[in-house]
């Protein structure tokens, strides 16, 4: 293409865009993954409120706050005056989710998957709707590129550890997680397998059940360890004090919001995390 | 138009606490139940006003099964004073009383009730304790406010030339001398306008000197029933009660 | 011939109203007020800045005069699809439980208790939550059928049965013993509470989440799709409970002496554990669990009235409802644009003011 007409063609996309553009100055944006995106196609100074999970960059965390993604109140939202509203499939409840359709702000809403390919697809998706297709084609390929590099790297690494991803809120339930959930998709990017892959969601887990699976490593999300007081409690908790895994110390700290949120951070600290568990891992003789 | 028992018989548990328990109380004629403890005497009443259905037998009042009366035109011709109030809430003592115009709703204006309230308080005299909390009362004047709330359900006559039947379970319990004196004369002022009283006593010296007719209760059957003078005989007062020796009241 | 009692002395000819029921229509009134003035707040009052000729305008239009149109449609839609639906449904289910919570008051003769006591949160909670636990396994054909009104209608289901239950167990010889009513309801809802817990053992993350919210109420997410049914029942409730003022009344003074008053104290059990079921059922649907208000607000006004049925179930209707319009104010503005949940608003108001209210009348209030 031609100099001059790359410059005709911008130009008439500039113009075909303007009323759009010029229609996202203030955007409420809802779910860590939507915030994080924002951000890196440069945006983020346009965003007037987000919700609590939007915890990165850093300037998001100063943002005020319309309440939790599954809880939002629909005139909070409205009362920021945002002209446009960008939420993940998480959000709720579902009344307030209506009432925002309802108000005629403009609205985009994801759809919730676990994967590197969502994350494209996310990208993409909201870089049309602030019409900034063009960077959004290069996070696009930026984010590919980091995977591609990330693959190599995990793939590089040269192991399949079974994985026994956990989870317990305070005095709750243990459980673990099967397919259809962020973790899984954490499992799958650093190529490892599921032990509990034969179900979906949450499952309340026992000592038997996972001595029974017998993973070779044990993720457990880091703020979860903090609040149950530690690695050390992650290690002895009786869901998994019997398991070689736990005997061995091969439990490893995820950040979910770097790791578990798939945004455009998400293959680097997949990577981070698969070459963390190599290293430390404590080889059982198998 | 008397309020009779026939053949009625109370059964709990396998035991017969009334008996094939017959006889008749007529207006404007003051009669008494009498009798030791778990005669009976307040299972025949129960059952004379009522509250409670026979399990052999029937029960009328002036002239109708008691079952077959709706409970409001019940309700207009006979008022109960129960041994005891179960009221655990602060009402002030006049709406206690107001309570018994209940069932005359949609049968009588604001007015009269107010009137018919007033004038109850006053013939039981309470009405320096109307706007007292009723709870905080001694025992005598809840049982003067719970009397005057009877008299207040059926002060009118309920048809033309209707009895009004007032039914008493022991009225004088908790009362100073001077109450259970003037509540006998007061009860002896309606027997003579016509009411039918019929109370469960204890105190045999007030039955002799108030009532005109007993019912002498003893093991769940009707013992004797006729005029006071004639029932209360020394010799019967010793057997019924189980003393030592005769008893003549005075 | 003695003077009439001062009480009714005062009650002339004229004017026929004792001090008491003087009183009686006076916080009936300045309930009134309270209540229209909740409503007026839920409507003008928001995170969102709306100027009074803004809503003026808008409010104009409904009447057919003008059109709103200087009035943005983000500002029109949150006053006539947010607020609007928000205050009517806050008002009734301030109405609800405050009238539910009088009536069941009456229904066990003691002033502590209140809707819970016959398993009506409970039973709804405890539905609800296997709702949000089991939706997408279990009971997901029958949420697929329901569509958006699963929650509550199922919610609203768990209520009634919980009652029905609870009802026909303490049913002997054809009457209904309250004593043994109040037993069956902690039994019941000992019941519902392992129920909770194991489904919140099941719960994952996220509806864990969802659950907790539920169970600590809101209006949140209140349209008029949703406000109207439940608005419905809650109408026929509070009217309903309202006609129950007289015999409850005499129901203070202990069943056998209500019965010898010529009241149906059978039938008017009944009613009132139906119709308290059926409104409390509605807003438990609706909003989730908000506690207190059928405790407190009762108290509140029979401090004043007194006991007597006919100032205290209106007044608690109307004072209910200006207590749950003043709480959700404070519910949607204090961390705006984040809400606060009501439950927690009405419970951090209640319960202080509960125990206030226990020091300060324990010779009075009819518990002794």
């Amino acid at each position: 293409m031609s100099s001059f007409t790359r410059l005709f063609a911008t130009a008439a996309v500039a113009v075909a865009l303007y009323p759009i553009s010029s229609a996202q100055e203030r955007i409420v944006s809802v779910g860590g993954d939507v915030t994080e995106v924002i951000f890196e196609l440069g945006l983020g100074d346009r965003i007037v409120a987000v919700d609590t999970t939007s915890v990165y960059p850093l300037p998001a965390l100063a943002l005020p706050k319309v309440g939790y993604v599954r809880q939002l109140s629909a005139e909070g939202v409205l009362s920021v005056e945002p002209d446009m509203i960008i939420i993940s499939g998480a959000a709720g409840p579902i009344g307030a989710v209506e009432q925002l359709r309802a108000s005629g702000v403009d609205m985009v809403e994801m759809e919730t998957s676990y994967s590197i390919d969502a994350t494209l697809e996310k990208t993409r998706i909201i870089a049309e709707a602030l019409g900034v297709e063009q960077k959004g084609e290069s996070l696009v390929s930026e984010v590919q590129a980091s995977w591609a590099e990330a693959s190599e790297k995990i793939e590089a690494l040269e192991f399949e550890p079974t994985v026994l991803f956990f989870t317990a809120v305070g005095d709750g339930a243990p459980r673990a997680a099967g397919v259809e959930t962020a973790a899984q998709g954490v499992i799958d990017m650093i190529g490892g397998i599921n032990v509990f892959g034969d179900y979906s969601g949450y499952k309340p887990l026992s000592l038997e059940a996972a001595v029974a699976a017998d993973p070779d490593i044990i993720l457990v999300m880091a703020h979860n360890a903090l609040a149950l007081g530690g690695k050390d409690k992650v290690v002895n908790h009786p869901a998994l004090s019997l398991t070689t895994a736990a005997q061995s110390g091969n439990v490893f700290l995820v950040d979910a919001t770097r790791v578990m949120q798939f945004g455009p951070r998400t293959p680097e600290a997949a990577a981070d995390l698969a070459e963390d568990i190599k290293e430390n891992m404590v080889r059982n003789g198998s | 138009m008397a309020a009779q028992l026939k053949n009625v018989s109370i059964i709990r548990s396998g035991r017969a606490i009334l008996e094939d328990a017959t006889g008749a109380c007529q207006p404007a004629r003051f009669t008494a139940f009498c009798g030791p403890n778990g005669a009976g005497k307040t299972t025949a009443l129960s059952v004379l006003t009522g509250a409670l259905r026979p399990d052999r037998g029937s029960a009328a009042l002036s002239g109708q099964d008691i079952r077959t009366v709706d409970r409001g035109r019940l309700a207009r011709q006979r008022a109960v004073v129960a041994q005891t109030s179960a009221l655990t809430f602060p009402f002030q003592s006049y709406e206690v009383v107001s309570m018994g115009r209940a069932p005359h709703l949609g049968r009588t204006t604001r007015q009269v009730d107010l009137e018919i309230v007033n004038e109850a308080i006053r013939k039981m005299d309470v009405t320096h304790l109307a706007e007292r909390n009723y709870l905080t009362l001694s025992g005598g004047e809840r049982k003067r406010v719970d009397i005057a709330r009877a008299l207040a359900q059926v002060w009118e006559a309920p048809e033309a030339g209707g009895t009004r039947w007032l039914f008493l379970d022991e009225p004088t319990a908790a009362l100073d001398l001077k109450y259970q004196i003037s509540l006998m004369r007061e009860l002896q002022d309606l027997k003579q306008k016509g009411w039918g009283i019929v109370a469960v006593l204890h105190d045999l010296h007030l039955v002799k000197k108030f009532a005109d007719h007993v019912w002498l209760f003893k093991n769940g059957k009707v013992e004797a029933i006729g005029e006071a003078k004639s029932v209360l005989t020394a010799e019967r007062i010793q057997s019924v009660f189980e003393l030592d020796a005769p008893y003549t009241l005075p | 011939m003695e003077a009439s009692p001062p009480a009714l002395e005062a009650a002339s000819s004229a004017n026929l109203n004792t001090n008491r029921e003087r009183i009686g229509v006076l916080v009936l009134a300045g309930a009134a007020l309270l209540a229209m003035i909740g409503m007026a707040i839920g409507v003008l009052v928001g995170p969102l800045q709306i100027t009074l000729s803004e809503f003026s305008a808008v409010a104009l239009s409904w009447v057919g005069i003008g059109d709103a149109e200087s009035v943005s449609r983000v500002k029109t839609g949150v006053i006539e699809n947010i607020r609007a639906p928000r205050s009517v449904l806050g008002a009734l289910v301030g109405a609800s439980l405050g009238i539910a919570g009088a009536a069941m008051q009456g229904f066990f003769r003691n002033p502590l208790a209140d809707p819970g006591l016959i398993g009506v949160s409970t039973g709804g909670a405890l539905a609800a939550v296997a709702v949000i636990v089991l939706g997408g396994t279990l009971l997901s054909p029958i949420l697929v059928f329901l569509g958006a009104f699963a929650l509550p209608i199922i919610a609203f289901l768990g209520s009634l049965i919980t009652v029905a239950i609870i009802y026909r167990v303490s049913v002997f010889d054809g009457r209904v013993i309250v004593a043994t009513m109040l037993l069956a309801g902690v039994a019941a809802n000992a019941v519902a509470a392992s129920g909770i817990g194991y489904f919140t053992f099941l719960a994952d993350d996220a509806q864990l989440r969802d659950l907790t919210f539920w169970t600590l109420g809101s209006l949140g997410g209140a349209i008029w799709d949703r406000v109207l049914p439940a608005a419905l029942l809650m109408l026929i409730s509070i009217a309903g409970l309202l006609t129950l003022a007289r015999p409850l009344n005499c129901l203070l003074l202990g069943e056998a002496d209500a019965e010898t008053l010529g009241i149906d104290v059978e039938a008017t059990k009944r009613k009132a554990a139906f119709l308290t079921a059926l409104g409390v059922g509605a807003a438990t649907a609706v909003c989730g669990v908000i506690n207190f208000v059928g405790l407190v607000v009762p108290h509140v006004v029979r401090l004043i009235t007194g006991p007597d049925h006919r100032f205290v179930l209106p007044g608690s209707a109307l004072l209910g409802a200006a207590l749950v319009l003043f709480s959700d104010l404070v519910a949607r503005v204090s961390v705006a644009p984040a809400e606060l949940p009501l439950g927690v608003v009405t419970a951090a108001i209640g319960a202080p003011f509960f125990f206030w209210l226990l020091i300060r009348d324990k010779r009075t209030s009819g518990l002794g």
